[in-house]
């Protein structure tokens, strides 16, 4: 009885710092992919490619696709 | 002895009848305890060391369109020191090393934070403030910092955490997604975050629990609870890229135009899907915050962007064609009383009604909607009424603007209300409002409502789904649209909005320059104020996206018209849907080989294939093949110029040491 109430208090702990980590690793996650979305956005680039003198283009990208012959 | 032993029986009685007594007022006492109070202690003791737990459920996410996060809750922390706890020898290695690093990290002196550290030990402060609201990541930069590493108790590190909302976009779209009230935590009223509180908080659940070592406290029993559930996620309709774009695109022109706020509403145009909103206001220093949302609660008169929806009500009763001649005179006419004048000094002329709304000709549009309409005005209103421009549209989000279009009989009409509201006074509506209209111009007559939500979703269950709901089906008669988005075009072509004019894109809209504040005509004409507006869609054939720019109060001395202030935002936007969509170009493949390339090939496919020792003939070869080849032989290879090799630094057939350094010279 006093044993499996100790185990069971044990537990609880363990829950406890579990969870610690679950939040603090979802914050991590989250601060990491503030800093992604922040850094991948088009203005920030563009910002930084101006450094270095590439602008953005005024004309799409062309896709060459190849029809086979049969 | 007789006497002598029945004084000691007496003793002994009494002494037994004593205990008795004390026995008896035990039991009385106990008896008391257990069934008498018995209830108030059990409670009592039940109170101290189990409580029923508020298990607080997860607010759910809000997610643009692509799955990119807007908002999500997040422990923030709150970085303390207790000053006592921490031993002299310990403190006095580590203060300024601390002191340095924190310096490094929240930017005052060292010698600063050395001070309010002394302080805080000198004065026992065992709760000094370090910093708030940090993130993870500077966190758990401060938990390494010198001293603190050594732990809340040694340390004296005391960290405390507390969820918040967080929006990894940063400022961008903030007044969309909407924050928690400021005043009552826990609650949500603007934004998205307000219109679908509901499914996004959840349900708390609840448990009861007793107290263990440490503080901490364990469930009592394994059922007999509400379990938490977590809040559903709303997929919104945002889209990041064009977020970012239409946000820095506005921000560039309002600080160029030094103007007082601004809106910019992209819609998708066949499902009316929001896909950016940005409104940025001036804030006391200057600088652009997103402060209102004011593109969908700003309702002020449109001015010439209303010409457009004037001239589609004159087609669809074919009171007029874009043919119809009107006499716009020397640019400045009376009508009732009041003067009406263009833009263009000494006048337009005689000018087509389709030319009128190229040129936005105020004249032009006062007398064609007045001649066709001054008799029976109410059927021009009516008309605006079927297309429900009148009312709110009825989006979730909080604080919609109401429009105001009088009618006669209104304390708002007079003779002359007919041909104000011909060319957008007289009459208010809100960015979203006008946007709404235009999209269904560009969505060939449908006018489909402005949806903001693509799905609420548990996890990954969809919870429900949001499809594109059409208001009309058919606004007017294709004639009719035809005919309006052939002028549209035309105004990017060669009207007011020539200047936007790109010959790699398409666009289609109408510019709006309105006076705001006119009341007092003195005041105005010192402290001119304007709005600039442009809506239109793009391309201009098989349109995509609609689009609303606004900007309030551009300084007047840097420029107020809609095409110089709103137009490049509008371009700005269109030109990165255009750019972001790759031409297709087909080729019918062949598997021809050419006879040179394959020569070429297979001869440098020789050269490589020799482990050789000696230094290769490269010269003649182009650059990067050279590269290759020397480099896969050890060497170092230096380029100087672009193209085949005229120059190697070392000769053919020499030896090669590793490591050997070789310069081409390239032309």
């Amino acid at each position: 009885m006093i044993g499996s109430s100790h185990t069971a208090d044990k537990k609880v702990h363990r829950i406890a710092q579990l969870s610690n980590q679950t939040k603090e690793l979802k914050s991590e996650y989250l601060d990491v992919r503030k800093q992604l979305t922040q850094t991948k956005m088009e203005s920030k680039i563009t910002l930084v490619m101006a450094k270095t003198g590439l602008q953005t283009s005024e004309t799409p990208p062309k896709k060459i696709i190849i029809t086979k012959k049969q | 002895m007789p006497n002598n032993e029945k004084n000691i029986l007496n003793r002994l009685y009494f002494v037994a009848g004593g205990m008795f007594l004390f026995a008896l007022l035990i039991a009385v006492k106990l008896i008391d305890i257990q069934f008498i109070e018995g209830d108030a202690y059990r409670a009592l003791a039940a109170k101290n060391t189990t409580k029923n737990v508020v298990i607080p459920a997860n607010r759910g996410n809000v997610y643009a369109d692509d799955g990119s996060l807007l908002a999500s809750s997040v422990p923030k922390y709150e970085i303390r020191f207790d000053a006592v706890t921490v031993n002299k020898k310990d403190f006095d290695e580590n203060l300024v090393p601390l002191s340095k690093e924190m310096s490094k990290m929240f930017g005052k002196p060292a010698s600063y934070y050395q001070n309010i550290l002394r302080k805080a030990r000198s004065n026992k402060n065992r709760y000094l403030l370090i910093a708030k609201r940090l993130g993870y990541s500077d966190y758990i930069r401060v938990k390494k910092m010198p001293l603190f590493r050594k732990g809340p108790n040694r340390g004296g590190f005391i960290a405390e955490s507390s969820t918040v909302r967080e929006h990894p976009m940063g400022k961008i779209a903030e007044r969309l997604v909407g924050n928690e009230d400021r005043n009552t935590p826990g609650h949500y009223s603007v934004g998205l975050e307000g219109a679908y509180h509901e499914q996004l908080s959840g349900k708390e659940g609840r448990r009861l629990k007793q107290k263990i070592s440490k503080g901490r406290w364990k469930p009592v029993y394994d059922e007999n609870q509400v379990e938490p559930q977590d809040g559903h996620d709303v997929i919104s309709t945002i889209n990041v890229n064009m977020q970012d774009i239409a946000h820095h695109a506005l921000l560039k022109q309002l600080e160029e135009y030094q103007a007082d706020h601004g809106s910019v509403i992209v819609m998708e145009v066949a499902t009316g899907e929001i896909k950016a909103v940005a409104n940025l206001g001036k804030s006391r220093n200057g600088g652009y915050y997103e402060r209102l949302n004011y593109a969908v609660g700003e309702s002020s008169e449109p001015g010439s962007t209303f010409k457009t929806i004037a001239l589609t009500v004159a087609l669809e009763h074919k009171v007029l064609d874009t043919a119809t001649v009107v006499d716009t005179e020397k640019g400045s006419v009376r009508m009732y009383g009041r003067s009406i004048s263009d833009s263009k000094r000494g006048g337009y002329g005689e000018i087509s009604a389709a030319k009128a709304l190229e040129v936005s000709s105020n004249i032009g549009f006062a007398r064609m909607i007045d001649g066709a309409y001054k008799d029976d005005p109410k059927k021009f209103t009516d008309q605006i009424k079927k297309w429900n421009l009148h009312q709110k549209i009825g989006i979730p989000i909080m604080g919609e603007g109401e429009p105001v279009i009088p009618e006669e009989g209104d304390a708002l009409w007079s003779k002359n209300a007919l041909p104000s509201i011909s060319y957008g006074y007289n009459l208010q509506m809100t960015p979203l409002q006008i946007l709404t209209f235009y999209n269904a111009i560009a969505n060939n007559g449908t006018m489909v409502k402005p949806h903001f939500i693509k799905e609420i979703r548990s996890w990954n269950k969809q919870v429900e789904v949001f499809k594109p709901e059409v208001l009309i089906p058919k606004i007017a008669s294709q004639t009719t649209i035809n005919k309006i988005q052939e002028v549209l075009k035309n105004i990017v072509l060669r009207g007011t909005g020539k200047s936007l004019y790109s010959e790699n894109f398409s666009m289609a809209g109408k510019t709006g320059t309105a006076r705001i504040e006119y009341g007092n005509l003195e005041l105005w004409l010192k402290d001119k104020k304007y709005v600039s507006s442009f809506a239109g869609y793009f391309p201009a054939e098989n349109p995509k996206y609609s689009c609303i720019v606004v900007i309030h109060k551009p300084s007047a001395t840097k420029g107020y018209y809609g095409a110089d202030v709103t137009g490049p935002v509008f371009k700005r936007i269109a030109q990165k849907i255009y750019t972001d969509s790759p031409l297709r170009a087909e080729v019918a493949a062949v598997d021809l080989i050419d006879q040179a390339t394959k020569n070429d090939f297979e001869s440098y496919y020789k050269k490589a294939q020799q482990r050789s020792v000696k230094i290769p003939d490269v010269k003649g070869m182009a650059g990067m093949d050279a590269v290759a080849l020397l480099e896969n032989l050890g060497l170092r290879v230096h380029l100087k110029g672009n193209g085949t090799v005229r120059h190697q630094s070392l000769n053919t057939g020499e030896k090669i040491k590793e490591g050997q350094e070789i310069i081409l010279h390239l032309s």
